[in-house]
């Protein structure tokens, strides 16, 4: 209710982030995800969070974004911050509590576990913030195609994923509208989650019955203009391979090498 | 002043790039009894301002007054507004989840605490203002109700809280014209008999014409213009600046002027239009 803005929801821009054609878009994350994993210094991972932020600043991302999509996970990483602080044994004892023991390498693998999983949620977060959910569901469609010759229907998964991603928007503005219009009619749905849990009946049974009813207008559109599961598709605006889309995938590439080989 | 609002702002997703002002410095009052029209092109913030009303959006900036007293946010003070006044959301048959037409109805009146007789009797009344007062009905799914008898039964799931003021985003919206007149001649009987004070948002002006009391033109946000229709609909240009246009008899009326003929624009209904035209024949065949 506070913010309606979903996290991780594309913000318009033409920057060249933005400009970077879907699939190489979905490789470099794949790349940087590989870097991210086979980083073990500081130093190392200063340069790739250098480099992170240098990629925001470029994409015109607010770091309060960045800041704001890791609020979701940071029970998570208190979590595994907790169980890699007490676990890990080694090296020197930092801090003793009782029985339980601090020591040196708990709170390196700590660190480390922290850095990955920030810099996991950035690149992600990156990569959402600055493509529309289509041209993903078309990055992703690209790669699944070569399944269709083990009888996976590519095209259709990727039109399912499309649909579906076409409709988060809509579902979570209709039930933002059924929510008010029930305390309209003076529904309640502060209190606790159990008190909460058995009144969403009114907003339940609403919202399945609008999916229901737009999914059935959706299925009757789509067949009135000729759509049939098999039948080969072209679109209607290709997103052409540039120079740059190289480009950024060999410096990608050459960072992994480089990690690689240097060991940082 | 039922419904007074002072400078009242909105945004919606403020601090993004799809922040939207949908109010800009809103100023109206809506008088104890009165049969109010909103107007104004889709977009333009109606339906925002009409969420205020009940607290159901929180201003970025200015104050809402129902009867005088400012708004509160609190939990209890939202309660009681919103018992005070019923809003119909647009398609509100879409809000209905319950297995019979009885428990749909009784959903408002139960979430104010109602005695089972007093939810009861409420339910009775709101269902026998509507004309769905058939005990047949009662107990069928809301679901299988026709399409006009499906929003007089939502409608009469507002008015079973027994709201002083009543509020309807595009009521019509998707009916047929007879289920129109019906829903119309509801509401001028709720305003008229019962005392409810009204207020719609509509763009079907020929009918709401003849029996609303006050006019709210609404562009961008803001308030532009109000009063009674005779004053509304003699500014065309204005009118037709917010994408808005006259109800037809008015229409040919102005252009009936505009030709150089000698009538008063301020009619709106066929029966004055019809005397205005007769007179002005009966003038001319004696000279």
């Amino acid at each position: 209710m506070k913010r309606s803005i979903t996290l991780g929801r594309y913000l318009p821009g033409n920057t060249f982030l933005h400009r970077i054609n879907p699939r190489f878009k979905l490789l470099l994350l794949l790349i940087s995800l590989a870097i991210l994993f086979i980083l073990k210094t500081y130093a190392g991972f200063g340069l790739l969070f250098f480099f992170l932020f240098l990629s925001a600043a470029s994409a015109r991302v607010p770091l309060r974004y960045l800041a704001g999509a890791l609020r979701p996970v940071v029970y998570i990483v208190l979590f595994t911050v907790i169980i890699y602080f007490f676990f890990t044994k080694g090296g020197l004892v930092l801090l003793r509590l009782g029985p339980l023991t601090v020591e040196q390498a708990g709170v390196a693998a700590g660190i480390l576990v922290i850095m990955r999983l920030v810099g996991l949620v950035f690149m992600s977060m990156l990569l959402t913030l600055t493509t529309t959910p289509l041209a993903l569901a078309h990055g992703l469609e690209y790669f699944l195609k070569p399944l269709g010759k083990l009888g996976i229907p590519a095209a259709e998964i990727a039109m399912i994923m499309t649909i579906a991603m076409r409709f988060i928007p809509t579902v979570s503005e209709e039930s933002q509208r059924l929510l008010r219009a029930q305390m309209a009619r003076g529904a309640d749905f502060e209190g606790g989650f159990f008190s909460r849990a058995r009144k969403f009946a009114p907003l339940i049974v609403p919202l399945f019955i609008g999916a229901f009813r737009r999914a059935d207008a959706l299925a009757l559109a789509m067949e009135a203009r000729g759509y049939r599961i098999g039948a080969a598709r072209t679109r209607m605006c290709e997103e052409p391979v540039t120079a740059a889309d190289w480009g950024a995938l060999l410096f990608a590439l050459a960072a992994l090498v480089a990690v690689i080989l240097s060991g940082i | 002043m039922f419904i007074r609002t002072e400078d009242l702002k909105y945004t919606y997703l403020p601090g993004t790039p799809y922040a939207v002002a949908a109010l800009r410095g809103v100023n109206l009052s809506i008088a104890r009894g009165s049969f109010t029209v909103l107007l104004g092109s889709s977009g333009c913030g109606k339906s925002t301002l009409l969420q205020h009303f009940i607290g159901l959006l929180r201003p970025a900036g200015g104050r809402v007054f129902i009867e005088g007293e400012p708004l509160g946010y609190g939990r209890r003070e939202l309660l009681r507004v919103r018992q005070k006044v019923g809003l119909v959301f647009q398609e509100p048959e879409m809000q209905f989840f319950a297995e019979t037409l009885f428990d749909e109805i009784a959903f408002a009146p139960r979430n104010f605490g109602l005695s089972h007789a007093a939810v009861k009797e409420q339910v009775e009344q709101a269902l026998k203002l509507v004309g769905l007062n058939d005990p047949a009905l009662k107990e069928k799914s809301p679901f299988h109700l026709s399409a006009g008898q499906q929003r007089l039964a939502a409608i009469a799931s507002v008015l079973a809280m027994q709201p002083r003021a009543l509020i309807l985003d595009e009521p019509t919206a998707g009916l047929d014209q007879a289920a129109q007149d019906k829903l119309f001649a509801l509401l001028q009987k709720l305003n008229r008999d019962r005392g409810i004070t009204v207020v719609v948002v509509t763009h079907r002006l020929e009918q709401v014409v003849l029996m609303a009391h006050h006019f709210l033109v609404m562009d961008r946000g803001r308030i532009i213009m109000e009063g009674p229709a005779t004053e509304i609909f003699s500014r065309v240009e204005v009118l037709s600046r917010c994408g808005l246009s006259l109800p037809p008899v008015t229409r040919l009326m102005h252009e009936l002027a505009a030709a150089g003929l000698p009538f008063s624009t301020a009619l709106f209904s066929i029966e004055e239009a019809r005397a205005e035209i007769n007179n002005w024949r009966a003038r001319r065949v004696k000279r």
